[in-house]
Order: structure tokens, then C-alpha cells, then sequence
């Protein structure tokens, strides 16, 4: 039985229950596996070629041992959060209609996708589907107006979760400062810590105005782009992908770390010198 | 000109020097620098570049609240019973950390009897008893605004939030998905949240008709 325990970005699959009833629970070894997203670059060339023995992963700390390590195996799913504000319109929106089918051209047969959207108001245009056709068709039917809710969007996709132990892609694109969402950055940060995306932000707005962007994607191991024009997103999309579809998936039974609360992360590449992005933790129980 | 997002300081300015004590004038004032703290006015203030002789008057978004505090303030001691006063005061000080002051007011701007100033006391309260990490009661609040506007998000994303940091992710998406069901028309879909910077300008009608009542019951 696969069972999430934890939703945090990191799946937990269980095997039996967490070690139960004491003060300070700690996780039972050989029970659960804990997943996580790695991202190995070196001067900016993804790594590959990687195994279990290569990585190093410490749990709040405490080393763990690498199980298993998969590359380019699992299908994605892949979700886009889009701003279709009134900012976005004319060349704007087209710019990101072909971006958006650039990036369903490349998704591989098994891939699953799904398209929401955000003004003010925050609309689920299609749910996770391998039908791509229907993607497309709603991406082509977006029509811009209002305001932009960044962060209630950001929540909203967070809940698509399909909770399949698949590897979620969250792909953001905002132009617009945020002036319509009730709920606040801190709130939404808080959530994602439960999820299991690596989120990717596309943004053409400065720091200050991205902050949540930079900052969602930062915990969940994505990346935020900044771009100065919607010219080359497509181009942008297409990197995100293909770094997606690159990214290690390694994970490890957590022994010796209590097993409820935040577990910060900290992943490395055993005697080199690269780049390894993850995810900053997760959180284990409720 | 507040209806369309023109808020300008240099009119509440006037106003203040002409009736100091007049309770809407210190209203509307302080819903100006409420506005200006928000995001709106304080990203455009950092995007642009202005000689160091040239001020807009908009300051930072803590002196913007700390100005719409007093202002609000002012204005109820003048009006007591000004309830939209006191619910855009509770919501001032819920933003500078201050929840149980907040929740007070909020809880006075309960029994207004426009529903849309309710909807605003509950939603806010929602936010405020989250703060103070009361579940139950912000729970209660958020439900009650989202049965005063139930086409309206934001009580369901409140509550959907609510869920999700209880543990009840299963309980948190089911809220999204009542999000996702509500319509998706501009028209049907009213959120009063997202007009709050200007949702105050909607008595102006009856204020300048009211003025216009007594300048010809002036004696000629």
C-alpha cells in the first residue's frame, strides 16, 4: 500500500503506521520513504549519470542513506498557473498561448497536464489530464481581464495535489503585482511546505514585486526566471521542462529525526564541486 | 475619484485644513492612506524615480497605516457610531499585528446593517482569529461572510487555508473545489474583497446630495 503520510513536496510512502504515541515520535526505520527533487548542475550543465552512493542527504541534520535514485523514469505532471489579468492581453497573451503549447508539445505520452488561471477571480480551465487537446483548447479560449491574485492562485494550485506519488510540476507565470488576494504570502509559503510540487516562477516584475514568487519556488526547489519581455517565453517554458525532466528523484527512509513537524534538507553530491537545488524541507505530519 | 482608483492626497489634505473634526472627511482621509499602503500604490512609489525635491506625500505602507490608525481614530471619536470606521480601524491594526484590538473592533462592526460592511467584518475577523490561532471562531467568521456573498472567493480560500494548516488537506482541497465550481462569469462572480480600496465611495452620492440640501437651505 502507498499511503502519503506527509505532503510536503515530499511524498512519504508507508509501509505501517509512524512509531506511535511517544512525546517525541520518531520515524521507524525501513517504513516510510521520503522523496525529493534534486537539481545537479555544474557552471550550469545538468549533471547526469548519477546513483544512490553519489548523493548525500541530511534530514534536520541527521545523515541518511539513499535508497534509490530515478532519472527521467516517472511521468510528470505538469500544472500551469497563469496570469490572464488585463496586463495580459494583445501580443502579451499570445506570447504565452504559444509558450503554453510549445510546452504541451514536449510532454511525453504518459505525461498528465492541467491549466488554471488567475485574475482576480481563480479558475481551474481543465483538471490533470493526459488529453492534451483539451489543454490546448482551453489555453486558446483564455480571454485577459481584472486584477491578479498571484498568491490565491498559487494556493489554489498547490490543492491540485493529485496526491498519485507522480512528480508534480508547477509552472507560474505572472506579469502583474498582486492586488486581489485575500490570502497572504506567509499563509500560502506555510501550505506549500505540505505539498509535493517543485514549483518554477516566470516573472517580469522586479525583486520587491516577486518576492513571493522567488520565495515559493526557493522552498519547493524550483527556480524563478525573470524575463524583460514575453518575446522568448516559449524558449523559457521549454528550459523549464527539459530541467524538470532532468532533475534526480532520490529517496530515503528518515531514521533518527522526530517524525512530525518541519524537516529542514540539505542535499549534496559526495566529493564534487556542483550545484545540488532541492527542495528546503518538508513537513511530516499534520 | 476614489471610485476609479484616483485617490489623491492633496484633495484630503484640503479637506482636513477645512473641517479638522469632521468625522467622514477623517474617513475618507484614512481610507486614502489605508489605500496607499497597500500594494498597489506601494509597488509604483518603488518603481519610480523622483528628484529629491519631488515628494508624492505617499509614504512607506507602516507610516501609511500608522497615519490611517489615527485618522480612523479620530473619525469615531467624532462618529461614534461609525461602523465602517471601526471595521477599516480593526482591519488597520490587524495588519500592524495588533489581533485582539482588532478583533474587537471587528466584533462592534458586526451588527452594521449593510451587508456588505457585514460580509467585511466577518472576513476580516476570519483573518484576525486565524492570527490569534482561535480555528474555531475564525472558522465561524469566514463561513458567515461566505454565506453573505456566496459567490464570492475569498471566505473559501480562508477557510480552505484554515483546513489545510489543521491537517485536513483532504478537507482544504474540497473548499478549492468549491472555488472552482463558483461561475466563472465577471458578472455572477462578486467578491466585495476585491473593491474594498474603493467600496467607501459609495455614500458619496448621498453626502454630496446631502451638501447640496443644506447649501440651499442657506439663507440667500
Amino acid at each position: 500500500m502507498t499511503t502519503r503520510l506527509v505532503a510536503a513536496g515530499v511524498v512519504v510512502l508507508m509501509g505501517g503506521a509512524v512509531a506511535p504515541s511517544a512525546q517525541q515520535p520518531t520515524f521507524s526505520a525501513k517504513r516510510e520513504s521520503v522523496r525529493v527533487d534534486v537539481l545537479v548542475t555544474d557552471r550550469g550543465k545538468v549533471v547526469t549519470g548519477l546513483g544512490a552512493s553519489d548523493f548525500e542527504v541530511r534530514d534536520n541534520g541527521v545523515p541518511q542513506t539513499v535508497e534509490l535514485v530515478s532519472f527521467q523514469q516517472i511521468p510528470l505532471n505538469v500544472f500551469l498557473a497563469f496570469d490572464v489579468s488585463s496586463s495580459v492581453s494583445g501580443e502579451r497573451l499570445m506570447h504565452l498561448q504559444n509558450a503554453g503549447h510549445a510546452l504541451l508539445d514536449r510532454l511525453a505520452k504518459d505525461d498528465r497536464s492541467a491549466l488554471l488561471t488567475f485574475s482576480h477571480t481563480v479558475l481551474l480551465r481543465e483538471g490533470l489530464t493526459g488529453a492534451t487537446a483539451r489543454i490546448r483548447q482551453a489555453l486558446t479560449d483564455v480571454q485577459p481581464y481584472g486584477d491578479t491574485a498571484l498568491v490565491d492562485g498559487a494556493y489554489a494550485a498547490i490543492m491540485l495535489d493529485p496526491l498519485d506519488g507522480g512528480r508534480n510540476l508547477l509552472l507560474m507565470f505572472s506579469d502583474g503585482l498582486d492586488t486581489a488576494s485575500w490570502l497572504t504570502p506567509e499563509r500560502v509559503l506555510d501550505s506549500a511546505k505540505r505539498s509535493d510540487f517543485v514549483v518554477y516562477g516566470v516573472s517580469s516584475r522586479g525583486p520587491e514585486d516577486s518576492k513571493f514568487l522567488e520565495d515559493l519556488t526557493e522552498l519547493t526547489g524550483g527556480t524563478t526566471l525573470k524575463i524583460e519581455s514575453t518575446r522568448d517565453l516559449s524558449a523559457t517554458f521549454l528550459k523549464i521542462l527539459d530541467e524538470f525532466r532532468q532533475r534526480y528523484l532520490i529517496s530515503y527512509s528518515p531514521t533518527g529525526v522526530p517524525a512530525g513537524g518541519w524537516h529542514r534538507l540539505d542535499v549534496r553530491v559526495k566529493g564534487r564541486r556542483v550545484m545540488v537545488k532541492s527542495r528546503a524541507g518538508y513537513q511530516a505530519g499534520a | 475619484m476614489t471610485r476609479v482608483r484616483n485617490i489623491e492626497l492633496v484633495h484630503f489634505t484640503r479637506a482636513l485644513e477645512l473641517f479638522p473634526n469632521d468625522p467622514e472627511v477623517l474617513f475618507f482621509a484614512a481610507s486614502a492612506h489605508e489605500a496607499f499602503a497597500g500594494a498597489r500604490t506601494q509597488s509604483v512609489m518603488r518603481s519610480i524615480k523622483v528628484p529629491r525635491d519631488v515628494s508624492f506625500g505617499v509614504q512607506d505602507e507602516d507610516a501609511e497605516l500608522r497615519l490611517a490608525e489615527q485618522l480612523y481614530k479620530r473619525a469615531i471619536e467624532r462618529n461614534p457610531n461609525h461602523l465602517e470606521a471601526r471595521i477599516r480601524l480593526g482591519r488597520v491594526l490587524g495588519l500592524r499585528g495588533r489581533h485582539k484590538e482588532a478583533v474587537d473592533l471587528l466584533r462592534q462592526g458586526q451588527v452594521a446593517t449593510e451587508p456588505v460592511l457585514q460580509y467585511y467584518a466577518h472576513l476580516f475577523l476570519g483573518s484576525e482569529f486565524e492570527a490569534l490561532g482561535n480555528g474555531a471562531d475564525a472558522r465561524q467568521s469566514y463561513e458567515r461572510a461566505a454565506a453573505l456573498a456566496p459567490a464570492a472567493q475569498s471566505p473559501l480560500f480562508g477557510l480552505s487555508r484554515l483546513a489545510d494548516q489543521a491537517g485536513d488537506r483532504e478537507g482544504a482541497r474540497e473548499l478549492i473545489a468549491r472555488v472552482f465550481a463558483l461561475a466563472a462569469g465577471d458578472e455572477e462572480r462578486v467578491d466585495p474583497w476585491w473593491v474594498y480600496e474603493i467600496v467607501q465611495a459609495r455614500s458619496l452620492d448621498g453626502l454630496l446630495a446631502d451638501l447640496h440640501r443644506r447649501i440651499a437651505a442657506l439663507p440667500k
